[in-house]
């Protein structure tokens, strides 16, 4: 499959409907063949971008451009576009194949030859035997691999997926997940998805936009907003880190992060000194932690609960303020007592130093 | 911002509201200007503006009659319907399938396909193979049976939409069923009834041809006087009672709609 | 582990019953007033003019032999009746389609391409003429169709430009056929509007982005999501056009009868078998309308599924 992909900037966009800003000064830049997630909450605007880039909203302010083309002021039928929503939208009335020829049509092109193209797309996503079936005899699977089908017969410059697979069952999900991923990665076309889920961005996606109140927190890969967020708002959003208010200090060229009473050595900060926030994965927190741990904390268990594979201790720390600290373990022979005491820690590389919320 | 492109849709969006509109609404035009204009026939070209015709209907005894009739009939016929349709929107609603299925949709178009004025015939009829003199008995139960259908079709929409979660909450919790029927489904149910009822009230009160044959000279509802009135002269008075029944319902609709708090249209 | 091995120990109920819902209203004993005032008011009245019709007229000579079907024989036989019986079915036909144009113009403008909920005062002004009564908008048309009226220029133009004659409107089929549309499309929207709302405003945005401009989207997705209200309107449309009386009685005129106001002027002029076996036709010709209607448009759905 040969198409030449194409870069999509955003610049400046604002969407008011006139009760204050939905979106406000929302920029980015994807590259062409690139998947960029936008992560966050519902009501964080991410669907309205979405429904920007495609023209089905027209933005009060800023600018869309595929490629060089200004798109702004473009109708979506002049877009060149594949939409893929949560419901898949499939048109009932229609076969699976005349769904997915549906976008063939305005093309002009040969009935033969758009037959052929929807044939071809149906065997991308191996749905070719349910070609002459109606959609509401297919699963959600099948109707989810149809709508990519359809999505992508037009050769779209840009693939639009709005919280693609969060209609699926658990296990569905992580499977379509993939399919659709290497699907995309396949064809090569210049991606955009929303999610909520923070697995499913940092799976499929080159670039996360994690959001937050109509703009955009942090713009990075999927390994740096994980392992290197900037921002408390991330780290608590996509893993779920734990958070310790503080101050930065840089003493003799050395950082160091003050809780309290507590002062934390720190291998290394990006932001200048002042009040920011500690942020530690629930998976890096050790209990009776080995050496290599240089914080170290004596805390008393306040809640366990058992999920499976892991277990999730809740730890009260009395020398940062009696903060309660999450730590996430796997399993082993060890039975925890609430009450008891233990020592936690973690290594100082794992404790990132972000930037407090506004 | 305006995006590009959609000016084939905005006309056609717009002449079709247009045509659409003009045809439903362009006859009330005429009615209107005649009821204030001066000229003493119906229709006649602008001669002065009057409420003359007005002071006509209020002042006519035949007319306020009528009036008091058309609401004895609509209170009566409501209220028979409602016991009909909220009882039968239980049974379309939870019943047993063969109620789902075919009762439920015979009973629900059943008095739209026989003609109105076939089925005001038929009870006289019916009436006088027992020699019975019809009073507002006739009238009463003949518009119930009309009306009911529209207050089946709410109803049993809003008891479909509240589902019965509530009800076995309360169940479970100990309530008997009688309690839970006028404590809990009925109030929930209260803006859905008021809601038809006014709306049957109104169908009721403008009805001509059910009461056609069943309202004898001394029990003549508004729009049979009306009606027999327009038959043998067209004058501006007959505009003026119209429009005067017309913006009663309409504003009264609208009051139902405020005080109780419920839409009756949709 | 012991509550599961207790429980086992447990004497099982025999249940003699079928197990029976304890929802309010499961019985559906609910449907017995409706039973009961349908039986009085509509199926008992409909056996009694039925009988009725069999009769002979009480007026007439009584020396004449008549026979049960005789106004039957009389109703298909004789000019006036006949033409009113096909003038009925031709109005019927030509209000269906008309109001089923009319009203789809009317929905397809209020929803398509719409994000936000139509203002109430567009749906209240398309039911005001339920509201009001038909009297006041037989009144109204009279107005509007009196020569020289707009109504009366509008129908010309139209005859002038397929090269009919000019000539008077109020009186005539073409008044009535008018009229009863306008009694028809307001409950042909009721039935077609809350259809045409629910279709996914997702399914629209898909095809536009898929590269259909708006009217084309409209003819190949919109529409065929609103067949099924389609369907329903037109059904409903097909019985209310039946059964249009005020406008017919006012708008067309002594001479343009169509079944229910042959009923009437029947009963007025003190024929009240004749109107019994008018009114018997009316109603089978409804159901059987009807009925056949839905037959086929069962059979279209079933061969393209």
């Amino acid at each position: 499959m040969t198409q030449t992909a194409q870069s999509l900037t955003l610049e400046d966009i604002s969407v008011d409907y006139g009760r204050g800003p939905v979106v406000a000064n929302f920029s980015v830049h994807v590259e062409p063949g690139k998947i960029l997630a936008l992560l966050g909450q519902s009501g964080c605007g991410k669907s309205t971008i979405l429904r920007v880039i495609a023209g089905l909203l027209t933005p009060s302010a800023g600018s869309v451009h595929f490629g060089a083309t200004d798109m702004t002021l473009r109708p979506p039928w002049e877009r060149n576009l594949g939409l893929m929503f949560q419901s898949h939208a499939l048109f009932p009335h229609l076969t699976v194949l005349r769904n997915v020829e549906y976008g063939l049509r305005p093309k002009k092109m040969a009935k033969k030859d758009s037959e052929r193209r929807a044939l071809e797309m149906l065997e991308l996503v191996h749905m070719t035997r349910y070609a002459n079936v109606h959609p509401t005899e297919l699963s959600g699977g099948q109707s989810q691999r149809v709508a990519l089908a359809r999505a992508l017969a037009p050769e779209p410059r840009v693939l639009l997926l709005d919280e693609p697979f969060s209609s699926l069952d658990a296990g569905l999900r992580e499977r379509m997940r993939a399919e659709v991923a290497a699907i995309v990665r396949q064809v090569g076309v210049t991606t955009v998805f929303v999610t909520h889920d923070q697995d499913e961005a940092l799976s499929i996606a080159d670039m996360i936009a994690v959001m937050s109140a109509g703009n955009i927190v942090e713009l990075a890969s999927p390994r740096d907003i994980y392992k290197r967020p900037r921002h408390a708002y991330t780290a608590a959003f996509v893993g779920g880190s734990n958070l310790i208010k503080g101050e930065l200090c840089a003493a003799n060229g050395a950082w160091r992060f003050k809780a309290g009473d507590t002062e934390l050595a720190i291998r290394e900060a990006n932001l200048a000194a002042g009040p920011a926030m500690l942020a530690i994965k629930p998976e890096d927190v050790a209990v009776d932690p080995p050496p290599e741990c240089q914080h170290r904390f004596r805390a008393r268990l306040e809640e366990a609960s058992f999920h499976g594979p892991n277990q999730r201790l809740v730890w009260l720390v009395e020398s940062l303020d009696g903060k309660a600290i999450v730590s996430r373990t796997v399993n082993s022979q060890r039975d925890f007592r609430v009450g008891d005491t233990h020592e936690i820690g973690w290594k100082s590389s794992d404790a990132v130093v972000v930037e407090m919320d506004q | 911002m305006r995006q590009r492109g959609w000016t084939s849709w905005r006309i056609l969006r717009a002449l079709s509201l247009f045509i659409g509109y003009g045809f439903v609404l362009g006859p009330v035009l005429p009615v209107v200007y005649n009821a204030f204009n001066a000229s003493p026939i119906f229709p006649a070209p602008f001669e002065g503006l009057t409420l003359e015709w007005f002071r006509s209907v209020v002042t006519s005894e035949q007319y306020m009659s009528g009036a008091i009739v058309s609401i004895e009939v609509g209170i009566g016929a409501t209220a028979l319907a409602l016991v009909i349709g909220v009882c039968a929107a239980f049974a379309v609603v939870r019943g047993p399938a063969w109620i789902r299925g075919g009762a439920a949709t015979s009973l629900l178009m059943g008095p739209i396909v026989i003609p109105q004025i076939v089925i005001g015939l038929a009870i006289l009829e019916a009436a006088s193979q027992l020699s019975f003199r019809l009073g507002l008995a006739g009238l009463i139960i003949a518009h119930a049976v009309f009306v009911s259908p529209f207050i089946i079709r709410v109803v049993a929409g809003a008891l479909e939409v509240q589902g019965s979660n509530l009800e076995s909450a309360a169940m479970v919790l100990g309530s008997r069923r009688t309690a839970v029927l006028f404590t809990l489904t009925l109030p929930m149910l209260r803006p859905a009834i008021v809601a038809s009822a006014v709306f049957a009230f109104t169908l009721s009160f403008v009805n001509v041809p059910l009461s056609l044959f069943l309202s004898p000279s001394n029990l003549r509802p508004l729009p049979i006087v009306i009606y027999q009135e327009m038959i043998n002269t067209r004058t501006p008075v007959l505009a003026a009672v119209s429009i005067l029944l017309a913006f009663v319902l309409l504003l009264a609709t609208g009051l139902a709609e405020k005080v109780f708090r419920v839409r009756i249209l949709q | 582990m012991e509550v599961a091995s207790s429980a086992r120990s447990l004497p099982l109920p025999l249940l003699k019953k079928r197990p029976r819902s304890y929802l309010i209203g499961a019985s559906g004993l609910g449907l017995l007033p409706a039973v009961l005032a349908f039986g009085i008011a509509v199926l008992w009245p409909a056996i009694a003019i039925f009988q009725r019709s069999l009769e002979a007229n009480p007026l007439a000579d009584p020396s004449l032999v008549h026979r049960p079907w005789d106004n039957y024989a009389k109703l298909f036989s004789e000019p006036l009746y006949l033409d009113a019986m096909i003038r009925t079915l031709r109005v019927s036909v030509i209000c269906t389609v008309a109001s089923i144009l009319i009203s789809l113009a009317i929905v397809v403008g209020l929803t398509a391409y719409r994000r936000k909920e139509v203002s109430s005062i567009w749906i209240f002004a398309l039911i005001a003429p339920i509201l009001s009564g038909p009297i006041i908008i037989a009144l109204g048309w009279i107005g509007l169709f009196v020569n020289d009226g707009i109504g009366f220029m509008v129908v010309n133009a139209v005859r002038a430009l397929f090269g009919f004659p000019e000539g008077r409107v109020l009186d005539t089929e073409v008044a009535m056929t008018i009229g009863t549309i306008h009694f028809v499309v307001p409950f042909a929207v009721l039935t077609l509007y809350p259809v045409a709302r629910a279709v996914p405003r997702e399914l629209l945005d898909v095809s536009l982005t898929l590269g259909v401009r708006p009217v084309a989207t409209l003819w190949r997705v919109f529409l065929p999501m609103c067949r099924s209200g389609l369907i329903a309107a037109s059904i409903i449309a097909l019985a209310m056009a039946l059964s249009a009386f005020v406008n017919a009685q006012f708008l067309g005129g002594e001479r343009n009868l169509v079944l229910t106001t042959l009923v009437s002027q029947l009963i007025n002029t003190f024929n009240p078998t004749m109107a019994a076996a008018a009114s018997a036709v009316l109603v089978v010709l409804g159901l059987a309308l009807v009925a056949a209607y839905g037959r086929i448009l069962a059979r279209l759905e079933a061969r393209r599924t």
